[in-house]
């Protein structure tokens, strides 16, 4: 298992996920290259179906990173996003993979730290998982 | 008139967040600007924050540091300084000295916007700052909380680099204070950021343990108050009381013995003091000004002129930002807007650069051909470049894979040109900031500039970077493939405002815009223009409001341009910026406007309470009614002998947590003129806060002095008015928080300070499509530092309608509005399209899920059409309702399901 390295898709929005992607090249921060970027304009713009696809396609994990809640451009992406990656927690429980596998999180222009440590934190989580169920 | 104007550049001295907006609006406009700072880079005072109130914004100064970089019309000057200025208004002839080098330029007009710098404790012995270390200012404070910043966002305290479990905040360090550091004057700025501060601090750790030490905490902005309460509830502690001294103890901890508010004295230990430094204008700015010819004020700022917070005596040298007196950073962005407003009205642009003409686009070849192209800054290490180059070259579609240079537009038209790319896949260290070159190199060569993806250079992974690249750069430009070019359309600029409101601020902007060159239509709904500026005497410096409003409506009369439509109202209004169309009714008639833009200025009433006997009692009034009585019969108040004002009556309140900004300089202008009439008369002023803040401060100093009491209530314990009967004489009884027992007083009249109302804006709201904020005032755009825009594109906030505020800020913000609003007008056409939703009518249901998810209220049902419909002029681009939408009727072809759908094959290397 512990050999095992997970490939992980993220979707950032384009305004404080990107902000924060700023600051974490400030602090030297990197993202480890099994986490796998997909820029989208608001989180809101994410549909289920394209988080599922990102599993269908062999990631054992994936996360959403946007903005705060009372910081969003588009006033409620995020809010969007979080009542996704809830219901495609549901999804994953009724395919017997496990909801831990998706998650969302609020970035903020100012915490790059959280940035770098986002992506570490889902590789661990996913690492102790294993290889997700639905890859072929 | 228009005809005589002179035309010309300008120049702005100062590269902070004044100088900055200052150039890009002028820019906007037309104007060539010489960007002037002192150091090498731009940004100013901001770099040094950590998050502005309200919510995180910092992600806004680099984008706009950028913009200015790339402007061609703004030449941006770092290193430079201004030597010599002669010549008058039209026509300045500028000495500069750049990195080194003499260089003379001639301008129509000069701005001023060196900014402020913090106020120096170490001359300040109270404090003990420098001698003991662990007593630091508020600007190390945010230098530490910075993730950037030294400590890399630990709080630590610098003796022992402990994080200190118990921090105190000590207000109005070096402002409020004539004694000792000689600025008579309130910093504005202090109680917002200390208790941001405060805030931050909860955010890292919640179980430390704030208190801010205070005389008054001024909340008065717009959400400033809920703010407080926040932070209240978060748990930071507000005390109110005077410091008397600083002890160290235990040889790092700090004892702070402060005076309370019932005059006991009071000890607290504390392990990291943190100094609320008040602002001092720049000096070198100041010295500058002088040599121009420019008036200082007894304060140290540059002294404007009466009715214009950015006018100085010397015509064509304005000045906004932090050298006019202590402001914010929203504040600091009006008076930015305003300068350009108030040159649009004299001097014609004259650009730096010849106007880009931009060819018809041509039809996309079907087959996609790529041009790779990433920017690393010359003198940073380029492998990554480099690494991305290899990897693009070698994939399909890619017809040319190349490093630009520092002339990055020139560069993309030339190798565009070159390669016959119908597309551009960009890398860069900040591809965000680069949109707007890529944009434009595409236009210029024909091409639909949304035909371009980017890859990000950050973060990459420094030991093994080939495979995140190989990532990026195959996604990047996979999604380029799928790329097609969203439909774009120009649309006629209807070159005319509609104003609605005819108050100060409506007539303001109104003739700012006309002055700028363009038609204006004001709707008024009652019979007269003037609003409630008719029943104000003066401004706080005692200007004559009502000379000046005469001065402004005559203006208006006079001006062919401007059309006033009295006793009308808005009922409907439909359309994008450049194009609205509005439905005004006039008694029986309608009229049917065609506006580019629109500014609300509809203005808000004091409250009607039902407090402290008004409407009871003849001689309690609200000061509306103070005030006109006062303009009208000032021989009333001859023979009085006592009179009480009454603040935050129905402010501040639980269902009305707002503070009415200008209530406490009006009681406080209001007694003292008062005094003037009767100085025998005994004038009792109770408050919660007294919130005069920036230079009003003079005026509370000048009415304690005069012999004014000043009696604080709380909240729990309001005062109480009585009469026998309605003519009776009145009885005000308070509890005095000094005596700590009643007083009783009989005064001859009372005055109410009662909240500022917007009563109008749910029914404008509704109309313009715009959003309240949560106190019912108009919500300012989510882009965040807009002050002067609504959530809807070409929609224009002005005055109380926006938050109360008193003449000097409305007239200012009406300027700004006017000066937005002529970014629009002054382009003959708008695009609309691009990155916007579409709707397929053939799949839509009329399920109306676009409807309501969309944030800024842009799709309707077309019943003609029988389907949704999306305004591409209005559509923001984020996408909610194509992600919502049941039928999947909705599309965006700049970020397609297709994209989303496909990038994880890609990414994960299954394709």
């Amino acid at each position: 298992m512990n050999d095992f390295v997970p490939q992980i898709v993220a979707f950032y929005c384009s305004n404080c996920a990107s902000a924060a992607a700023d600051v974490a090249e400030g602090l030297k921060k990197e993202l480890p290259n099994n986490i796998k970027i997909i820029n989208v304009p608001c989180t809101g713009r994410i549909e289920i179906l394209h988080l599922l696809k990102a599993f269908e396609k062999g990631a054992d994990g994936v996360y959403v990173a946007g903005c705060q809640e009372d910081s969003c451009r588009y006033t409620s992406g995020i809010i969007k996003a979080k009542k996704r990656v809830e219901y495609v927690k549901k999804l994953l429980e009724e395919l017997e993979i496990e909801p831990q596998r998706i998650e969302v999180f609020s970035m903020s222009a100012s915490r790059g730290q959280e940035f770098a440590d986002t992506g570490a934190k889902m590789i661990e989580r996913i690492r102790s998982l294993g290889p997700s169920p639905a890859r072929t | 008139m228009a005809s005589k104007k002179a035309i010309g550049r300008v120049l702005v001295i100062g590269g902070g967040i004044s100088g900055i907006e200052v150039s890009l609006s002028l820019s906007r406009v037309g104007y060539g600007v010489y960007l002037v700072e002192r150091m090498s880079s731009l940004g100013g005072m901001i770099p040094n924050l950590q998050r502005l109130y309200p919510i995180c914004a910092c992600c806004k100064l680099n984008p706009k540091i950028a913009s200015c970089e790339q402007d061609p019309n703004i030449k941006v000057l770092t290193n430079s300084s201004v030597l010599a200025v002669s010549g008058t208004k039209g026509d300045f002839t500028v000495k500069l000295q750049i990195n080194g080098r003499k260089q003379e330029i001639k301008v129509g007009s000069i701005v001023l916007a060196s900014g402020v710098k913090a106020f120096d404790p170490s001359l300040y012995d109270t404090y003990s700052y420098g001698r003991y270390p662990n007593v630091i200012t508020s600007v190390e404070y945010e230098q530490m909380q910075k993730p950037l910043g030294p400590e890399g966002g630990q709080i630590k305290r610098p003796s022992d680099g402990k994080t200190p479990q118990k921090i105190a905040w000590l207000q109005c360090v070096g402002s409020r204070d004539i004694n000792t550091c000689d600025a008579p004057y309130c910093s504005t700025v202090c109680c917002m950021y200390a208790l941001k501060e405060a805030v931050n601090t909860k955010d890292f750790d919640q179980d430390i343990d704030t208190t801010i030490f205070y005389m008054d905490m001024r909340t008065h902005g717009k959400g400033f108050e809920r703010y407080m309460n926040d932070a209240n509830s978060r748990g930071v502690k507000l005390i109110r009381s005077r410091i008397h001294t600083i002890d160290l103890v235990d040889n790092e901890d700090l004892l702070i013995t402060y005076v309370d508010d019932k005059g006991a004295l009071q000890k607290e230990k504390f392990e990291l003091v943190v100094l609320s430094v008040g602002l001092r204008p720049s000096s070198e700015a100041v010295d500058l000004a002088r040599k121009m010819g420019v008036k200082i004020n007894t304060e140290g700022y540059i002294e404007t002129r009466a009715f214009s917070e950015v006018q100085t005596n010397k015509a064509g040298i304005f000045a906004c930002g932090g050298i006019t007196s202590p402001e914010d950073i929203k504040g600091s962005i009006t008076q930015a807007k305003a300068v350009v407003s108030e040159i649009l009205s004299f001097l014609k642009p004259s650009p730096l650069t010849k106007e880009y003409k931009y060819p018809p686009l041509k039809d996309l070849d079907p087959a996609s051909k790529i041009l790779f192209a990433y920017h690393i800054p010359e003198g940073t290490d380029a492998h990554l470049g480099k690494r991305a180059e290899k990897i693009a070259s070698n994939l399909n579609g890619v017809v040319k894979a190349v490093r630009l240079g520092e002339d990055l537009l020139g560069d993309l038209r030339k190798k565009l040109r070159e390669s016959k790319a119908n597309k551009i896949v960009f890398a860069s260290c900040s591809p965000d900031i680069h949109k707007a070159i890529l944009e434009k190199a595409l236009r210029l060569n024909g091409l639909n500039p949304y035909l371009y993806e980017t890859v990000d250079l950050r973060v990459v992974s420094e030991k093994d970077a080939g495979p995140q690249l190989e990532d990026r750069v195959r996604a990047a430009i996979a999604r380029a493939e799928f790329l097609v070019p969203p439909p774009l359309r120009e649309i006629e600029v209807f070159k005319q405002a509609l104003v609605v409101g005819g108050g100060l601020a409506g007539i303001q902007a109104a003739l700012s815009i006309a002055k700028s060159g363009y038609a204006v239509t004001i709707v008024e709904k009652t019979d007269k223009l003037g609003g409630h500026s008719r029943h104000v005497k003066s401004n706080w410096r005692g200007e004559d409001t009502q000379k000046h409003l005469d001065k402004l409506i005559d203006a208006v009369n006079k001006n062919k341009k401007i059309k006033v439509l009295l006793n009308a109202e808005v009922k409907r209004n439909v359309g994008s910026p450049g194009h609205f169309a509005t439905t005004v009714r006039q008694g029986d008639t309608d009229i049917e406007i065609l506006h580019g833009v629109t500014v609300l200025a509809t203005g808000a009433n004091p409250l009607q309470p039902r407090e402290y006997l008004y409407g009871q009692h003849r001689n309690v009034f609200i000061w509306s009614e103070l005030s006109q009585k006062l303009l009208e019969d000032p021989s009333f108040f001859k023979d009085s002998k006592a009179g009480v004002f009454i603040q935050c009556v129905g402010s501040r309140e639980p269902d009305r947590p707002y503070c009415s900004n200008f209530c406490c300089t009006f009681a406080i202008k209001t007694a003292i003129d008062l005094m003037e009439i009767n100085p025998q008369m005994q004038i009792y002023i109770l408050y919660r806060d007294i919130r005069t803040f920036g230079f009003r401060e003079s005026l509370y100093r000048q009415a304690r002095e005069k012999g004014v009491i000043f009696v604080r209530y709380e909240p729990s314990a309001k005062p109480l008015v009585t009469a026998d009967n309605p003519l009776s004489k009145l009885q005000v009884t308070v509890r005095d928080h000094v005596l700590n027992q009643p007083i009783t007083i009989e005064p001859d009249f009372i005055s109410l300070q009662t909240a500022i109302v917007p009563e109008a804006n749910p029914q404008i709201a509704e109309i313009f499509g715009v959003d309240l904020d949560e106190d019912g005032f108009f919500a300012e755009s989510p882009e965040k530092l807009k002050p002067v825009e609504s959530t809807r594109p070409g929609v224009f906030l002005a005055g109380l309608g926006h938050y109360p505020k008193d003449t000097e800020d409305s007239l200012t913000q009406a300027k700004a509005a006017a000066a937005k609003a002529v970014e629009i007008l002054s382009q003959d056409t708008v695009e609309i399209g691009g990155q916007v939703a579409e709707v397929h009518p053939e799949k839509c249901a009329v399920c109306c899920t676009c409807v309501r998810t969309c944030p800024f209220h842009v799709p309707y049902i077309d019943h003609d059409k029988g389907a949704a419909y999306i305004d591409p002029g209005l559509c923001e681009g984020c996408g909610l309702c194509v992600a919502e939408c049941p039928g999947k009727a909705i599309t965006m072809v700049t970020c397609s399901d297709e994209m989303l759908n496909d990038a994880p094959a890609f990414l994960l290397g299954i394709s």
